[in-house]
């Protein structure tokens, strides 16, 4: 959506790409750690994001060390503004690929730009919007360097803790020393990943056009 | 508001013009009623503004164009790559803005319309087919995009679908994919995807450049056909001249975004207005000679070839057509022999001149004469209906008494 939009601003348009862009070549840690001081709240400070909701009106609420959904919403958060430019940059090389001609016949049919958008480009983009899903589901069973740089290393603690951080655990973190732990679950991440990517190949035979 | 009511004169007469059609079911029928209309531009200009600011130059693709094209007629648009035609293709579907002049279908005013409310169909030079659709939802692509009481049920979109269909014979090939198909076929299911919403103008780009020469001469036939079936008023862009004059009623030869001769495809060749049009029209082209009038005659070289009543004294350019040259032992018009090609009907004969423009002089004569390979020399007489005069400065052609 985001890179339709991009598309079709002209005007500024490279400045647009490099903001989009900048979150890809910045640090992941780093860029954690700043998120992390953007949403904590501590007793000097109520944090950048606290204040803006105050600013609105709304209570201070703890992101960081405060209640699942907060936490969770932060997680979210972070993982979109990091993931995001990868995506937008790889479809908008797959949108500028697309022949204008299919537009222009379509134009002269009276589409819809909605019809324009669900019928044509989607289609036509589909291959690189299958690999990005795919992809993007890999990358979010893998996630763990990104809970790390938000909450700390005690990613249980913190209820944060995701399938890597919990092979990590048993091998090396406090209650480390279960490699047979360790390696279930590494298995089983295994196991879950290749079903959902066979599930996304099955669907992807009805609506990739390659 | 002007254009709003034009749009939803529009939307009336689509809406009366469905409905005939579903009353009457016939494609044939329908496509034949009064549907088409004639086209009416009026000083018609584009300028593209120049791509760098400080340095370009803007370009004037179309330079005021006037043109008023007969209803449900078949019209080539013909003139060398770069001239503005295809421009004044996409101003008539609107995809482009004219910069200044005014576009007319029939009564109506359809310069301000976008693409969609202007009723045209229009054929893309390579198709523009949805190749993830297939042949069948290709077709019904554009009826689908109609809205609420004007948007047939889906059995409707079939049967029109399938008339379409078997008036381009495709209908065998419903199921398959574009990439499936042939040239020839994927043309023709563009043009059964322009013709089923039953546009008033059909338009095409260079409609047969993507073909194989044999399939050429069979498409421009079927599009010859499908434009007499319907009735529809059908534009078609090309740089090649045998297919526009071989096909059309009606032919616009173009050059530089100048419109430079309309008429009939006979006509323009045999009365051309200017050298361009000319040498533009004819294979093989017209051998053109640097000649000279003197005293009522013409001089191509010291050789006087033609009387030239009314014409007075001057230096001209001479056009002679392949075809205008009769072998003649004691003609007045002689070129050094170079060689003779033999094409069965007839036999082109190749020679060199001092004053020709061009390389070579090409005539084409009966095979029943024989020439004389071993000679230097070859002697023609012109024949006088196939030589036209045109002005040295300004290229305009001089009429004779």
């Amino acid at each position: 959506m985001i890179s339709v939009g991009l598309t079709s601003i002209t005007k500024l348009r490279n400045l647009y790409q490099t903001v989009f862009f900048l979150p890809y070549v910045t640090n992941t840690l780093a860029v954690g750690l700043v998120f992390m001081i953007l949403f904590k709240k501590t007793p000097y400070t109520d944090g950048l994001a606290n204040l803006v909701l105050k600013f609105f009106g709304i209570s201070a609420v703890d992101f960081i060390d405060g209640p699942y959904w907060a936490k969770m919403f932060v997680l979210c958060f972070y993982t979109i503004w990091v993931v995001l430019p990868f995506k937008i940059l790889i479809l908008t090389s797959a949108l500028a690929s697309v022949n204008q001609q299919y537009y222009n016949a379509a134009k002269v049919d009276g589409t819809s730009g909605f019809r324009i958008f669900t019928r044509i480009t989607v289609p036509m983009i589909s291959p690189t919007l299958f690999y990005l899903i795919i992809t993007g589901f890999i990358g979010a069973f893998k996630a763990y360097s990104d809970a790390v740089a938000l909450f700390g290393t005690n990613l249980n603690s913190a209820e944060m803790n995701t399938i890597v951080g919990y092979v990590y655990d048993m091998l090396y973190g406090n209650s480390g020393g279960y490699p047979s732990y360790a390696s279930a679950a590494a298995i089983i991440l295994f196991t879950i990943v290749l079903t959902i990517t066979c599930i996304n190949l099955l669907v992807s035979k009805k609506h990739v056009h390659y | 508001m002007d254009s709003a009511e034009n749009r939803n004169n529009l939307e009336n007469f689509w809406h009366y013009a469905y409905n005939d059609f579903v009353m009457k079911g016939r494609a044939e029928r329908v496509l034949g009623m009064e549907i088409s209309m004639k086209v009416v531009l009026e000083q018609l200009t584009k300028i593209f503004p120049p791509r760098n600011k400080k340095t370009g130059t803007e370009v004037i693709a179309v330079n005021q164009f006037s043109m008023e094209i007969p209803d449900g007629k078949l019209i080539g648009l013909l003139g060398p790559s770069g001239c503005g035609k295809s421009t004044v293709l996409n101003l008539l579907c609107g995809l482009q803005k004219p910069t200044s002049g005014k576009i007319y279908f029939g009564d109506d005013e359809v310069t301000g319309l976008p693409a969609e409310s202007r009723g045209v169909g229009m054929v893309f030079q390579n198709y523009a087919l949805y190749p993830h659709l297939t042949v069948k939802q290709n077709i019904i692509f554009p009826l689908q995009n109609l809205k609420g009481e004007h948007r047939p049920t889906r059995e409707e979109m079939d049967a029109k679908a399938k008339e379409v269909a078997e008036m381009v014979q495709i209908d065998a090939l419903m199921d398959r994919k574009p990439s499936e198909l042939s040239g020839g076929q994927q043309q023709r299911v563009a043009i059964a995807r322009a013709l089923v919403k039953m546009p008033r103008i059909l338009l095409m780009d260079e409609p047969l450049s993507n073909l194989d020469a044999r399939l050429r001469l069979q498409t421009r036939e079927e599009i010859k056909r499908i434009q007499n079936e319907t009735g529809i008023t059908t534009i078609f862009v090309t740089h090649d001249q045998e297919e526009a004059m071989s096909i059309s009623d009606m032919i616009l030869v173009m050059k530089e975004g100048v419109l430079h001769q309309a008429g009939k495809p006979q006509e323009v060749y045999d009365n051309p207005k200017n050298l361009f049009v000319a040498t533009f029209l004819g294979t093989p082209p017209i051998n053109v000679f640097a000649g000279e009038i003197k005293a009522g005659c013409l001089y191509i070289g010291d050789e006087n070839v033609m009387e030239t009543p009314g014409v007075t004294d001057r230096e001209v350019y001479v056009g002679v057509r392949p075809e205008g040259f009769v072998l003649d032992a004691r003609g007045a018009f002689s070129c050094k022999l170079k060689g003779v090609e033999v094409m069965g009907r007839d036999i082109s004969v190749i020679s060199t001149h001092d004053n020709s423009l061009n390389p070579t002089v090409r005539s084409i004569i009966s095979a029943e004469n024989a020439v004389d390979t071993a000679r230097e020399e070859v002697r023609f007489t012109l024949k006088p209906h196939k030589v036209y005069l045109f002005q040295k400065d300004t290229e305009e052609r001089i009429y004779l008494d």
